[in-house]
């Protein structure tokens, strides 16, 4: 009888060791150091990396936007709006904390908070990711899917000594190590083709993971200027996608200044990258 | 029939309302959708019911004996709903008209509610003090639960200078310094303080567990070893440095309350005395800290002093204490004040100081904090007049009186009003399930009293 009695707190200790929000903590000041190499998040969950693949698409330049100006082309709401309706006003709607409480924890609620741009919180608004990017999983799934949106920016370490590319060409490159702006001659002014992938790992029939990956090739001018935002996004309706748990976000990035000029003097060997990840959309969806 | 025979009819259903008050009460401490404004509809409808089903022992001098703590509890309360603090919040939406008005109506309430049990013979105290520490016992619970399955056990000791992030944001405070709670019906984030003041008022009860013996009642002392078993695990599975101060108050509270009836120290004179200079030494210590943050004289003559100076402005408790009492004698600070701040997201901050008495000066305004001290110090004042109790029933009296003087101590050094860690709360003390529960027990322990032969006043 004691026995038995002692057994009724067997579920309660089994219970007690689940740990549900420790997912949810980060030690110290990670991720926020003024070191710019030591704020990459590198998260993945181990699972994914070994998911079924699914779709594989390469989205044609039809096929996707980079201004949140074209955002009507999938959101017919958008041309209801006023004119003065800009991104931080969409993001202050449709962040993805106003549609379920889970997108609230965890280190990438930063990505679901509606803080769309920078605003001189740095390091507190955004998520920063190397090439080999980071995943994310949903605690419930979602099928009904309407488009991807994702507002970012990519940049370099800014403590870097300048470089200017002559007007004549990368032949005559000048150095500059002055790594402090605003002379508009210590703005390291280049272009680069950033090859963004989107995973959205998806659950079969068999319940086995899915990824299924969609890749954009974004042209981006002034890689090292801090206002160039891109409102990313591409259409799922037709997609037919159900049962989707997760997401990635991995990228390359094709430099034109340090890609074409490899051993012309001054220019570096390589540069380390971020995108600057302020947030991610996925309107219109219900979660189960 | 006519209405007073109606009415005397009534009062054989006394023991309903007997039974009513109880479950309302457990409600109230249990803290059941941690509606104020609910809490004071509760009290205000029980207060009725009460004076109908009591109707032949309602006298006026049993009110009139509680007048000393009525007076300043209704001070205090209007004062508090009228300051300039309740305006405010109810000007940027933090408070509702609803719950302005049950400030009033809802704390005089619960205290007449105290004066009326006070004389029902059906209220039993045995069997109040047992719910009320079980509703306490079933929060605890709760609350240790849900920690236990989110973090795991010793969390605070195992993650030291980890964060927690929600909503985009990392939190103030280390996961060592915050727990989760129930708060209405859904779980938040709260500051430690918060998690760990439950389950030290439950551990009061402990000083009705030494005077109860198992042979007397077995299912009365298990269940009081239960609740002091539930208060400590709760305490030890999340541990901080908060809770160990609140378990040794608890501690030396039992123990001079212990000691002072084992010896009976209340029939000599020296411990009035003691209590007297503690006060007196207490009320200069304010008056200096008061002193300092409005007359010019006396902050340049502190801050020469570098000992003054270190005590009483540069170091972090007091400098929080200091935002409650600086300008307090201003047009615009007298009758309280809401320190707003615009934060970084541009939300509007309120910061109280960390304690529920210097709180007061910002809620209730320096006129309202004296009818506050006033209630307090009349209150146990009241206490006093049940000495003759019979042990039988003394031991619940002291597990209360240990509950009030913890409430007490917690409110002078480290109430938070704005508790939750992610989730904007304002809970001054005036709006919580304890005070009001508080407020009930002063009441009912003044206006109950006991002769010397151990019967009723």
């Amino acid at each position: 009888m004691k026995l038995k009695k002692l057994l009724i707190f067997l579920p309660l200790i089994a219970v007690s060791s689940c740990g549900y929000s420790l997912s949810y903590l980060v030690e110290g000041n990670k991720y926020n150091s003024p070191i710019y190499k030591e704020n990459y998040y590198k998260y993945w969950d181990p699972t994914y990396k070994n998911a079924k693949k699914g779709v594989e698409k390469r989205l044609g330049e039809d096929e996707f936007i980079t201004s949140f100006n074209d955002l009507y082309k999938y959101d017919a709401r958008m041309i209801t709006k006023p004119d003065m309706y800009d991104e931080i006003d969409y993001a202050k709607e449709y962040k993805m904390n106003n549609i379920d409480k889970q997108f609230n924890y965890g280190y990438q609620s930063k990505l679901f908070d509606g803080q769309i741009v920078c605003g001189g919180y740095f390091q507190l608004s955004r998520i920063q990711i190397d090439e080999n990017g980071f995943s994310g999983s949903f605690e419930k799934e979602s099928s009904e899917l309407s488009y991807f949106a994702l507002q970012f920016k990519s940049t370099t370490d800014s403590k870097l000594p300048c470089l200017r590319m002559d007007e004549s060409g990368p032949e005559n490159v000048r150095v500059h190590n002055n790594p402090t702006a605003g002379d508009g001659e210590s703005s390291l002014y280049h272009n680069s083709v950033i090859d963004l992938t989107i995973s959205l790992y998806t659950k079969n029939a068999a319940n086995e993971l899915v990824r299924n990956s969609y890749t954009a090739s974004i042209q981006n001018k002034d890689t090292n200027n801090g206002s160039h935002y891109i409102f990313f996004a591409f259409d799922l309706k037709n997609e037919n996608l159900s049962r989707m748990v997760g997401f990635s976000i991995t990228y390359t990035v094709d430099d034109e200044l340090i890609n074409h000029n490899k051993g012309v003097p001054g220019v570096p060997e390589s540069l380390d990258y971020a995108l600057f990840l302020y947030e991610m959309f996925l309107p219109y969806t219900s979660w189960n | 029939m006519k209405l007073k025979e109606k009415l005397a009819k009534l009062s054989n259903y006394a023991i309903l309302g007997s039974f009513l008050a109880i479950e309302v009460f457990a409600f109230i401490i249990f803290s059941f959708g941690n509606s104020f404004l609910f809490f004071g509809i509760l009290s205000l409808v029980l207060l009725l019911l009460l004076a109908l089903l009591s109707f032949n022992e309602l006298k006026v001098d049993g009110f009139m004996s509680s007048i000393k703590l009525f007076f300043p509890l209704m001070l205090f309360v209007l004062l508090t709903a009228l300051s300039n603090y309740s305006v405010g919040h109810l000007r940027i939406n933090d408070f509702n008209i609803g719950q302005l008005i049950f400030i009033p109506l809802g704390l005089l309430s619960i205290a007449l509610c105290g004066n009326i049990l006070a004389k029902n013979k059906t209220f039993k105290l045995s069997t109040f003090v047992l719910v009320m520490f079980s509703a306490l016992a079933l929060l605890v619970f709760i609350n240790l639960l849900i920690n236990l399955i989110n973090f795991g056990w010793f969390y605070s000791l195992k993650y030291k200078g980890y964060y927690m992030y929600y909503g985009g944001k990392r939190s103030e405070v280390e996961v060592s310094q915050l727990a989760y709670a129930l708060e209405g019906f859904q779980f938040i984030e709260v500051k430690m303080s918060h998690y760990a003041m439950y389950p030290a008022m439950l551990l009061t009860s402990g000083i009705a567990l030494i005077y109860t013996k198992y042979k007397e009642n077995k299912t009365i002392f298990l269940t009081y070893v239960g609740f002091i078993v539930l208060g400590i695990l709760a305490l030890l599975f999340v541990p901080s440095l908060i809770g160990l101060v609140f378990a040794i108050a608890v501690g030396l509270i039992i123990l001079i309350i212990y000691l002072y009836n084992k010896f009976e120290i209340g029939r000599h004179k020296w411990p009035k005395i003691i209590m007297y200079v503690g006060l007196a030494l207490a009320l200069i210590v304010v008056l200096v800290m008061i002193l300092n943050k409005n007359v010019p004289s006396v902050a340049n003559a502190i801050s020469k002093s570098s000992l003054l100076n270190k005590l009483l402005n540069t170091n972090r408790i007091v400098r929080r204490y200091n935002e409650g009492i600086r300008d307090i004698f201003t047009s615009q600070r007298i009758f309280g004040f809401c320190a707003e701040q615009i934060t970084p997201w541009d939300t509007i901050e309120i910061h109280l100081t960390g304690s529920a008495f210097f709180d007061s000066f910002m809620t209730s305004g320096f006129i309202g904090v004296i009818m506050l001290v006033s209630l307090f110090f009349f209150g146990f004042k009241g206490f006093a007049k049940n000495k003759y109790l019979e042990m039988k029933e003394k031991r619940y009296f002291l597990a209360l009186l240990a509950f009030v003087i913890f409430f007490a101590f917690m409110c002078l050094f480290f109430y938070e009003g704005e508790y939750g860690i992610f989730h904007q709360i304002y809970s001054p003390i005036y709006m919580t399930g304890p005070f009001m529960i508080v407020v009930l027990i002063l009441f009912y322990m003044n206006a109950r009293g006991t002769n010397s032969n151990g019967g009723r006043l």
